[in-house]
């Protein structure tokens, strides 16, 4: 199953605090849909505020396919002046 | 993962900038130059006090007056959605509405509480005159000891401070908790050889673009608008004007003027939404135009800083712990950048234990903008002078030290991702390789070297390449540009289709005539619109081998693209050339004009890392400070025009050298700006510097064809500890507040 | 910037009729008055350009001393080659003031009768025993130049009274003068603390005469004759210098304002005056330019 790491504080504001979470889902989009499902609101704040790494790297399509073995970070967004 | 040893005609050149003849013989449109026919001139009226409830406003003595045709309000305006908008500053639809017009309480000297759109300036101006507001004058916080303080005046009494646990019951002027902590910085602090540390504190300083804001807004008669706006996007106007008048995106149009310089400040509204509702009601268009006075007062300073910090190393110089406090005001609304501070803080160095709090702070300020490396520079300024401490304890060589801990490649970054390509190590080396680091300095003249580095940004971009029927080149794009990107963005599609520079030709579109792009802003332009760029480019290589595969009656694939030409290698096409031209002369005839418009959402961008090193004279009784040598040193990935490359690079370090010595905002005891105007708000003059040498070092992004890294925000990050250890060196005294006017460095105390 | 009737008349009698007329306002390069006008701070009924008076402009020779038309450009000092050997410290002081382009408007009777406490060349003319010629209603009178200010933003002008001209003695034998500056930046600001300083030396070195001048701190540019009359009959020794030093710390009565504390500026002071009466002795011992 994907294994989901949460950049602190994402878990405190959305998952009670869990830093970690494992989701079987197919991509990201899959993925912001069933952390949504746990955290109403997560989704629209994932799609302004927060990037996706997978297996270590930053990636911008939310249809890249996750694997049982994929490791996916949520952290915030920088974009900058 | 390096990509093959690439040769390039057109890349790493330095041809002359298209925009570069119009701009300098003034036929340029900027903000203030576009007119229209029967337009109406508004003007501001800001609150004089630094927060004061309105009570009401009266405005029937100005609308009495002849020639005015509009006066607006905060009535005037929909209650925008609290939507939450992408960026480092006021990131808050509902904030960004209220900062544009105040509703029921002014947050700072300079807040908007009315406008006037009249049929000449000084009507409009005296119009204003004639605007009762009956405030109810509210104590006021400036500063974050006063906004932080127990009885301290409550900003927004619904603002809870994120990111605390458990949630706060009582609201505050706190606005963000950010929070990292690694290992275990304490005890890594009670044993570590050599610990620097202290209290650091830098003032908001304005971003000092030379073009104030302007914009002419037009409310057509099938009520659709148009804005004709000098900003860093002109997709984040529709947006924001859209969100906070509750507009749909395509009927608003935006068309972006030239920019007067931006450098993060122009990334949001503050105009615009407000000449719209003044043409709206005035039935005719209307310009907006900010004074100096007024840009100073109402638009956005970088963050004020209040940094503790504690960082420590063993005997050999390798850091160990590091323990970091910092506020930073965030002005009238929240947002200041706290997050990328605290990840970017230590983000050049390996630094096993680190503990850093971050608090943004609302205060009567105007509301905080980005400005290049939002939340670096400050942060920057105190790791950097701590490293400068260490190695004078330490006696350790300051480039060595940081080279002993500097991250390369595969280090674990501050997101706890590897770290790709970047280049500090490289940066550090060639500074310590340059002439400069070892040249002998005069008697009286100090040295100082900092390091710094910013994440940099991808984001979406549009891009259309089409080709005119005599084969030369049209590219369009939505990014403004503010550094050179025209050129840069020519000397890409020159370079991608293979043909000379000359024929291309850039247009910066209207928000009707491209598809959406992320506004010019962290350091993604040339990155992002260039892979689309690039991308449309390669499209159009593909119809234009299509098409000559068509005129050859051969395969496609079988045509060859090269120097700007498709070359035949099959049967008896082998050996035919069809240049560009001769395939975009025939395009009629084989299928149609040919044009591909490519929207990209590119990952893979690199964070840039900089080097800088400052030589500088101290006048041990008077306290003024002379930069007499300055170097900057970056890792660009790879220069597409590399004198804008070295110009943003020029640019950065002057502002930070700015930052750094002179530049403060200045408040009374009565919450009112005392500087606002270039006179005693002192960015350097030319002659307060010296020609600041660049190193572009190359180290290529493998994530972009060309190998582009971003450039634009890195260097304002050095800077402030670069002069401020040159200084400290000088005065036997370490600096740790800024700016080192010539008083603070004679005079100032270190609280 | 409200409409204000500008005129430019080619004589002086028509130029005082003019200036007569109340809020009118008379303008020589235009460098505070227009700044101030468009800022909204002033809002002159009248204004009244100088500039295309004859005696306004130039620099003419009087005797061995000099004659400058009140609105003749900075630029123009520098350019004249006699005034910048007799009163260099006149001609640094001016040549501080904004910027090269401001310097190509601004002049020494605008410098002057805009009557800031900050005023670059007003220290310097009056170390240097500068008259200002004012001329009004009642006919002509020739005033020291210490005489025109009276505060921030006022002078001693009478209603319908403009400067005219300003004049220089002749640089006496053995004399030389200097003057110094502290700002934050290079150019393009404001004196945190100005010093002139005018001396004469006799073949010993003795100092047979000396006039010490600051601005920036108090209400007006100072003529601080304790501080000369410390050094006359001394050789500039550490103790003169000391002697002065009191007589300057004892005279000025800084502020603090956003520009620097009084503190920082009582120390300027001291620190501008030492150097700028050695830079004026150096000059008159023929040492410096």
């Amino acid at each position: 199953m994907p294994r989901i790491q949460l950049m602190r504080p994402l878990g405190e504001v959305w998952f009670a605090g869990a830093e970690q979470l494992e989701i079987d889902t197919a991509n990201l989009f899959t993925l912001v849909a069933a952390l949504d499902a746990r955290a109403p609101g997560f989704a629209a704040e994932a799609e302004l505020h927060y990037a996706f790494a997978v297996d270590g790297r930053v990636v911008a399509d939310w249809a890249t396919p996750l694997t049982p073995a994929s490791e996916v970070l949520i952290l915030p967004r920088i974009s900058g002046g | 993962m390096n990509p093959p040893e690439q040769s390039f005609r057109v890349v790493g050149t330095r041809p002359v900038r298209p925009d570069g003849a119009d701009k300098v013989t003034g036929r340029a449109l900027y903000g203030t130059d576009f007119a229209l026919a029967g337009m109406l001139h508004g003007a501001v009226l800001r609150s004089p006090h630094a927060h004061a409830r309105i009570r009401g406003i009266d405005a029937s003595r100005a609308l009495a007056l002849p020639g005015v045709k509009a006066v607006v309000t905060g009535a005037d305006f929909p209650e925008a959605a609290s939507v939450a908008i992408a960026g480092e500053s006021a990131a808050n639809l509902r904030d960004i509405a209220r900062n544009v017009m105040a509703r029921d309480k002014a947050l700072y000297e300079g807040h908007a509480v009315a406008a006037v759109a009249a049929t000449s300036p000084a009507i409009a101006r005296a119009a204003l005159a004639l605007i009762a507001v009956d405030y109810e004058v509210l104590p006021h916080a400036t500063s974050i000891a006063a906004a932080i303080a127990p009885d301290a005046p409550l900003l927004h009494d619904d603002l809870f401070t994120p990111g605390l646990k458990p949630r706060p019951e009582t609201p505050s002027n706190l606005a963000l908790h950010v929070a990292i902590d690694t290992g275990d910085a304490a005890a890594a602090l009670a044993g570590a050889a050599a610990v620097a540390g202290g209290h650091y504190t830098t003032q908001p300083v304005h971003q000092g673009y030379i073009e104030p804001h302007a914009c002419v807004a037009q409310w057509n008669a099938d009520g659709q608008a148009q804005i004709w706006a000098s900003s860093q996007g002109a997709f984040m106007i529709r947006s924001l004007v859209a969100g906070a008048l509750g507009l749909k995106q395509a009927d608003i149009r935006v068309t972006p003027l030239e920019i007067g310089g931006g450098f993060g400040g122009k990334t949001t509204v503050y105009l615009e939404p407000v000449a719209l509702q003044l043409a709206r009601q005035a039935g005719r268009p209307v310009r907006l135009e900010m004074s100096r006075s007024e840009v100073f007062r109402a638009t956005g300073p970088a963050p004020g800083a209040v940094i503790d910090i504690r960082l420590g190393a063993d005997k050999d110089g390798m850091l160990v712990g590091a323990e970091m406090t910092f506020h930073y005001t965030a002005g009238a609304f929240p947002g200041a950048a706290a997050h990328p501070a605290a990840l970017l803080a230590l983000a050049g160095y390996k630094v096993p234990n680190r503990k850093i709090t971050g608090w943004e702070v609302v205060c009567n300020l105007p509301s905080s903008a980005a400005y290049r490396a939002p939340g670096a520079p400050q942060v920057a300024f105190a790791v950097e002078s701590c490293l400068d401490e260490l190695a004078l304890q330490l006696g350790i060589d300051p480039i060595e030290l940081r080279l002993k801990n500097a991250v390369g490649p595969g280090d674990t970054g501050p997101m706890g991702l590897p770290h790709g390509q970047i280049g500090l190590i490289e940066c550090l080396e060639a500074a310590r390789a340059h002439p400069h680091y070892s040249a002998p300095l005069a008697p009286g003249e100090t040295r100082g070297v900092a390091a710094g580095g910013w994440a940099n940004y991808g984001g979406p971009s549009t891009a259309a390449v089409a080709l005119a029927e005599d084969g030369s080149v049209l590219v369009t794009t939505g990014s403004p540009d503010i550094g050179g990107s025209r050129a840069a963005m020519a000397m890409m599609a020159a370079e991608t289709l293979g043909v000379p520079y000359e024929t291309v030709r850039v247009t910066i579109a209207d928000t009707a005539s491209i598809g959406f792009s992320f506004l010019t802003g962290g350091s993604r332009t040339t990155f992002a619109t260039g892979h689309a760029v690039i991308a449309a480019a390669n499209q159009v290589i593909a119809t234009a081998r299509a098409r000559a595969a068509q005129i050859w009656g051969v395969a496609a694939d079988t045509v060859a693209w090269r120097d700007g030409a498709a070359h035949g290698t099959a049967g008896d096409s082998a050996g035919k050339v069809l240049t560009l031209a001769e395939i975009a002369g025939k395009a009629a005839n084989a299928g149609g004009p040919i044009s591909a418009e490519v929207g990209v959402n590119p990952a893979g961008w690199l964070p840039g890392f900089g080097v800088h090193i400052c030589d500088c004279a101290l006048d041990a009784e008077t306290g003024q400070v002379k930069v007499t040598r300055y170097t900057a040193i970056q890792d660009v990935g790879r220069a597409i025009h590399p004198a804008y490359v070295e110009g943003q690079l020029q640019g950065g370090a002057a502002q930070g050298i700015g930052w750094a010595l002179n530049e403060a905002y200045v408040y009374g005891a009565d919450g009112r700006m005392e500087n606002p105007g270039f006179l005693d708000y002192r960015v350097p003059v030319a002659s307060d510097l010296p020609m600041i040498d660049t190193v572009l070092v190359d180290k290529p992004n493998p994530d972009h064809p060309y190998g582009v890294k971003g450039v634009g925000e890195t260097p304002i990050v050095p800077p402030l500890a670069a002069v401020a250890n040159a200084v400290s060196r000088a005065a036997g005294r370490r600096q740790r507040h800024l700016p080192m006017s010539p008083e603070q460095v004679l005079l100032g105390g270190d609280a | 910037m409200p409409p204000s009737p500008y005129s430019a008349p080619d004589n002086l009698g028509e130029a005082l009729g003019l200036a007569a007329a109340p809020g009118a306002r008379v303008l020589a390069g235009g460098t505070d008055l227009l700044i101030q006008t468009r800022a909204g701070r002033l809002a002159p009924t009248a204004m009244v350009d100088l500039k295309r008076i004859d005696r306004a402009m130039g620099i003419r020779p009087a005797g061995q001393g000099f004659v400058i038309g009140a609105a003749t450009p900075c630029t123009a000092l520098r350019d004249d080659a006699a005034l910048v050997a007799a009163w260099p410290g006149v001609v640094e002081a001016a040549s501080l003031i904004g910027s090269v382009q401001v310097r190509n408007r601004a002049s020494l009777g605008g410098n002057l009768c805009n009557a800031s406490p900050a005023a670059d060349s007003v220290p310097a003319l009056i170390a240097a025993g500068a008259t200002a010629v004012v001329a009004g209603p009642g006919g002509e009178r020739e005033v020291p130049v210490e005489a025109i200010p009276a505060g921030p933003g006022r002078t001693t002008l009478a209603p319908g009274e403009l400067v005219i001209e300003l004049r220089l003695p002749p640089r006496p034998p053995g004399g030389g003068d200097a003057y110094l500056r502290l700002t934050p930046r290079t150019e393009m600001d404001i004196a945190v603390v100005g010093v002139g300083a005018a001396l004469v030396l006799d073949g010993s070195g003795r100092c047979t005469a000396a006039r010490i001048a600051l601005g920036a701190v108090a209400p007006t540019a100072l003529l601080v004759e304790a501080a000369g009359a410390a050094l006359v009959g001394t050789k500039l020794e550490e103790g003169a210098i000391a002697a002065m030093l009191a007589a300057i710390d004892a005279a000025i009565s800084p502020i603090d304002d956003q520009r620097a504390s009084a503190a920082y500026r009582r120390r300027i002071a001291g620190v501008l005056a030492t150097r700028a009466v050695a830079r004026a002795a150096a000059r008159a011992r023929g040492e410096q330019a």
